[in-house]
C-alpha cells in the first residue's frame, strides 16, 4: 500500500471504520478522494483481480466505465453530513475486459477541519451475473479458473475454485492465484501445442472441449486433466486471457487406458480363437473328405448327405445284430462269453440298435460309438481258432464301417458347431473392437450390396443346417441409405445368423428356410427376416428382455445353440444409431397355442431404415 | 446287478458335453437323469431319490418363475452367482441360514451323494462352499483333457465314497 505521509494521514482517520468492517464478506477498501487503493480486503483483492497482496498502483477510477459517475459519487458524498453513508449507489466497472455491475455503500473520510474529503471508504458487492456464479461456482465439485494475460505477458491465473487450488496440489485458491498458468505445464513444448490447439479450435468459432492436458502440479506428479476451455478476447479482439473448467481424469484415464489395452487384447485373443476354430473347421472337412465315398454325398453338393448315412448306419446296425446270433449260437456250443458277459454285450447292442429307423441324434451316435468301441474290444480278446475266422472278420468289418460312418456324422455336426461358434467369436470380436477403434463415418452405403454380402457370407452355415436361404431382394437395387457400413453388416450377420440357427430342421425331403424380404418406399426401407423354429415368448418380446445384454433366450438353448446373449442387444443398438427401428414378433405357425412349442413359431425381425435423401 | 441312481445336473449335458455320457450308459452299473437347468435340478430333487447328484455350477435358471426371479433378481444386482445357480440350488438345499426349503425327498439332503463337476476352479468356490459346510463335497475339474470317460469316473468316486456303489 502506498506508503506516502498523507496516504497515511487518511489511512489513521480511517482505521476505526475500517477495522469494524473489513471481515465482513464484502469487498470492502479505502482509496484516497482521487482513487488511489490504500487499503482492501481479501473480497476487494478479488473483486479487483488483485493478484498480489499490495494493490498499489490501482486506482479506482481506471475501473469506472463511465468517469463522470466517479464525479457524481464525490459530489453526493460531499452533499451529506460527515459520517454519513451514502447507500446503494450501482456502478459499472470494467475489471479485465469484463463489465461488472456493483452496489456501493460510501463513508467520506474528511479531515479534521470537515471541509474537504481526503479519502473514501467503500461497501461493494458485484451485483452482476457473473460474480453471482463465482459465488456459486465455489460449491461446483470441478475445478474452475480464469487466466489473465498481463502486460508483461504472463498468463496470470486470476480466478479459480478450491477443487482447481487442489488438483494443482495446493490448498486454497489464494496459494496458487497469481501464479502464471504454464509453469503447471510439463514443458514449453507441450504447452504451445496446448495453446496452438486453443487458438485453433477458437478460430473455428468452437470451444476447447475434452481436451486432455498433462500437467505437473505443486508436487511435480503428473496429473491429467480434461479441459474445457473459452478463449478471452477484448474489444480489440487481442487475447487477453482465457476462462475453463477441468476435472482431474488421471486415475480414470489410466483405467481407460488399461481398459482399452485389455479390449484390444481380447479383440486379439478372439481374433486367435476365431483363427483356431477355421483350422479345426478345415481339419474336420479333410477328415470327411478323406473317408466319405460317394454313395456317402450328397450329389449336388458333393457334402456328407446326413439322410444317406444314416441309411446305411441303420443297415450296418441291422446286419450286425443278425451276425451276432450267428455268434451266441456259436457261444452256446463253446461256452467262451460267460452268461453275464453274454449279457453285458447284448445290452451294449440294445443300446446301439435302439432308435433304430430313427433319425440319429448325437447322442445316440455316441452310443454307437462307443457301444460299438466296446464290442470290437471284445471281440478282439477272442482266442484264435475258437469262433469261425470268417464271422469274426465280418463282425469286425461291420464294426469298422459302423465306426466310420458314426465318425462322419459326428464329424459333421462337429463342423456345424465350429461354424456357429466361429460366427459367435467373430460377432464377438467386431463388438468389441469397435468400442476402441476410431467412430466410423456416416456414409452412403448400397443396402442391396450389403444384403447380397450378408446372406452369402452366412450360405455355408445355413447349407449345413440344412436350412435354404430364400432372399428376394430386388426392390433394394439401387437404393442407398446413409449408414455405418460396419457396424450395419454385423448387425445385419447377427440377425441372419439367428434367424439360420434358431430355425428347425426338417426331415428330407422337406427343407426349413429363411427368407429375407425387401420392399422400399420413397423415405425407407424395410427388410423382413422370418424363420420357423425356436419361439421368443410374448414376456420376453414385451420386457425387452431379448435386448438385454448376456441374455439367453428361455428356448435359446434348444437344440444346441451357443449364443453371447450379445446379438439383439448389439443389432438394435446399431439399428437405433441409424435412426431406424427393429421389431421383432414370435407367433405359433401352425396354429398351436402360444404356450405349445411342439410346433415350430414363425419369428419375423423387421428393420426400417431411412434411404438417403436426395441431394438437392 | 441293480443300477444305482445318479442324477447330473449340467445345461450342456445334451449338447457340447454329450460324449460324457454314452461311457456311462454303456458301463451300464448307473441309471442316469439329467436336468439341464435349475427348475428342472430342482424339480427332480424332490421327486427321486438319487445315490449320486453331479452338479454344474453355470446352469441356467429353466422355466420356474421362483428360478427365474431368483436369477433376474442377481443379475440386476450385478451379482457374480447369477450365472451360478448350480451354487445358488446348494444354497437353498443346504444353507442352514435360509428358511430350509426341505427337499420333499430327504436322501438327497445328504451332502456326500453330491459331487460338483464344473469348469470352475475348486479355489473360485471354495469360500461359498465353507460357508454351506460343504467344505468335503466331492470335486471335478471340467476342461479339455480330461478322458471321455471323465463324468463316469467321477460318479464312480462319489459312488464308491458315499458308500451306494454296488461294485
Amino acid at each position: 500500500m502506498p506508503s506516502d505521509h498523507s496516504y497515511q494521514h487518511i489511512i489513521d482517520l480511517a482505521a476505526a471504520d475500517y477495522e469494524r468492517y473489513k471481515d465482513l464478506p464484502f469487498a470492502v477498501f479505502l482509496t484516497t478522494i482521487d482513487g488511489v487503493f490504500l487499503q482492501c480486503n481479501e473480497e476487494a483483492r478479488h473483486l479487483f483481480e488483485f493478484p498480489n497482496v499490495d494493490a498499489s498502483p490501482a486506482n479506482l477510477c481506471d475501473f469506472y466505465v463511465y468517469l463522470d459517475e466517479r464525479v457524481y459519487h464525490i459530489s453526493e458524498l460531499q452533499a451529506l453530513s460527515a459520517g454519513a453513508w451514502l447507500r446503494n449507489t450501482t456502478l459499472d466497472l470494467e475489471i479485465n475486459g469484463e463489465i461488472r455491475h456493483v452496489r456501493d455503500h460510501s463513508k467520506a473520510i474528511w479531515d479534521e477541519s470537515g471541509e474537504n474529503i481526503l479519502g473514501i471508504l467503500c461497501i461493494m458487492i458485484s451485483i452482476s451475473k457473473g460474480d453471482r456464479y463465482n459465488r456459486l461456482f465455489k460449491d461446483v465439485p470441478i475445478g474452475l479458473y480464469k487466466v489473465r494475460i498481463n502486460i508483461n505477458g504472463d498468463h496470470e491465473l486470476v480466478y479459480c475454485n478450491d477443487h482447481f487450488a487442489q488438483h494443482l496440489g495446493y490448498g486454497s485458491p489464494q496459494e496458487v492465484i497469481g501464479r502464471d498458468v504454464r509453469e503447471f505445464h510439463p514443458s514449453k513444448d507441450e504447452y504451445e501445442q496446448f495453446e496452438k490447439e486453443l487458438i485453433e479450435t477458437y478460430e473455428r468459432g468452437q470451444f476447447l472441449v475434452d481436451h486432455i492436458v498433462n500437467i505437473r502440479d505443486k508436487s511435480g506428479e503428473q496429473r491429467k486433466l480434461e479441459v474445457h476451455i473459452n478463449l478471452l478476447k477484448d474489444r480489440d479482439g487481442q487475447i487477453i486471457g482465457r476462462v475453463g473448467a477441468e476435472r482431474d481424469v488421471t486415475d480414470y484415464w489410466e483405467t481407460k487406458q488399461q481398459l482399452n489395452e485389455l479390449t484390444t487384447d481380447f479383440g486379439k485373443v478372439l481374433h486367435s480363437y476365431s483363427s483356431t476354430l477355421i483350422h479345426s473347421k478345415h481339419t474336420m472337412d479333410a477328415v470327411i473328405r478323406s473317408f466319405v465315398s460317394k454313395e456317402e454325398k450328397n450329389p449336388q453338393t458333393q457334402q456328407l448327405d446326413e439322410q444317406k448315412v444314416n441309411i446305411l448306419l441303420q443297415q450296418q446296425i441291422g446286419v450286425l445284430l443278425k451276425t451276432f446270433e450267428r455268434l451266441w449260437t456259436k457261444n452256446e456250443e463253446l461256452q467262451y462269453f460267460s452268461e453275464q458277459e453274454c449279457h453285458h454285450m447284448q445290452r451294449i447292442l440294445s443300446l446301439i440298435a435302439r432308435d433304430v429307423g430313427e433319425q440319429f441324434n448325437v447322442q445316440h451316435l455316441a452310443i454307437v460309438r462307443d457301444g460299438s468301441i466296446k464290442i470290437r474290444d471284445d471281440v478282439n480278446k477272442i482266442d484264435r481258432g475258437l469262433f469261425p475266422k470268417e464271422l469274426l472278420k465280418e463282425i469286425r468289418q461291420l464294426l469298422t464301417s459302423i465306426l466310420k460312418l458314426c465318425s462322419l456324422v459326428t464329424l459333421s455336426r462337429g463342423v456345424e458347431t465350429v461354424l456357429e461358434m466361429e460366427t459367435v467369436v467373430n460377432n464377438l470380436r467386431s463388438y468389441i473392437l469397435t468400442r476402441v477403434k476410431q467412430a466410423e463415418k456416416l456414409e452412403p452405403l448400397d443396402i442391396y450390396d450389403i444384403m447380397i454380402g450378408v446372406v452369402k457370407n452366412m450360405e455355408e452355415y445355413a447349407v449345413k443346417r440344412n436350412i435354404a436361404l430364400r432372399a428376394n431382394l430386388r426392390d433394394l437395387r439401387d437404393v442407398q441409405i446413409d449408414g455405418y457400413e460396419n457396424d450395419l453388416v454385423r448387425a445385419l450377420l447377427n440377425i441372419l445368423h439367428n434367424a439360420i440357427k434358431y430355425s428347425w430342421e426338417r426331415r428330407p425331403p422337406a427343407t426349413a428356410f429363411v427368407a429375407v424380404e425387401s420392399r422400399v418406399d420413397r423415405d425407407w426401407v424395410y427388410i423382413l427376416i422370418e424363420n420357423w423354429g425356436v419361439p421368443i415368448t410374448n414376456e420376453e418380446i414385451q420386457q425387452g428382455l431379448i435386448y438385454k445384454v448376456g441374455y439367453r433366450g428361455i428356448n435359446s438353448s434348444d437344440r444346441r445353440r451357443p449364443g453371447t446373449g450379445l446379438g439383439l442387444y448389439d443389432s438394435l443398438k446399431v439399428i437405433e444409431k441409424h435412426k431406424g427401428e427393429m421389431t421383432i414378433s414370435s407367433e405359433p405357425s401352425l396354429g398351436n397355442a402360444r404356450d405349445d412349442y411342439s410346433n415350430p413359431f414363425i419369428t419375423r425381425v423387421k428393420l426400417k431404415l431411412a434411404r438417403t435423401k436426395p441431394s438437392l | 446287478m441293480s443300477t444305482a441312481k445318479v442324477l447330473w445336473i449340467e445345461d450342456n449335458a445334451d449338447n457340447d458335453l454329450y460324449h460324457l455320457t454314452s461311457p456311462v450308459y454303456i458301463d451300464g452299473q448307473f441309471n442316469l437323469d439329467i436336468a439341464t437347468n435349475a427348475s428342472e435340478a430342482f424339480y427332480y430333487l424332490n421327486q427321486r431319490g438319487y445315490d449320486v447328484i453331479i452338479v454344474d455350477i453355470r446352469i441356467p435358471p429353466g422355466k420356474d418363475p421362483a428360478w427365474r426371479n431368483k436369477h433376474e433378481s442377481l443379475r440386476r444386482s450385478n451379482n457374480v452367482n447369477s450365472s451360478r445357480l448350480g451354487l445358488e440350488l446348494l444354497r437353498c438345499i443346504f444353507d442352514e441360514s435360509e428358511v430350509q426349503p426341505t427337499l420333499k425327498v430327504g436322501q438327497n439332503l445328504s451332502p456326500d451323494r453330491y459331487g460338483i463337476f464344473t469348469v470352475e476352479r475348486h479355489d473360485e468356490l471354495k469360500g461359498e462352499l465353507n460357508k454351506l459346510k460343504l467344505t468335503s463335497i466331492k470335486y471335478q475339474r471340467k476342461n479339455a483333457i480330461m478322458p471321455h470317460t471323465a463324468l463316469l469316473d467321477f460318479i464312480k468316486h462319489v459312488s464308491e465314497e458315499n458308500g451306494t456303489s454296488s461294485s
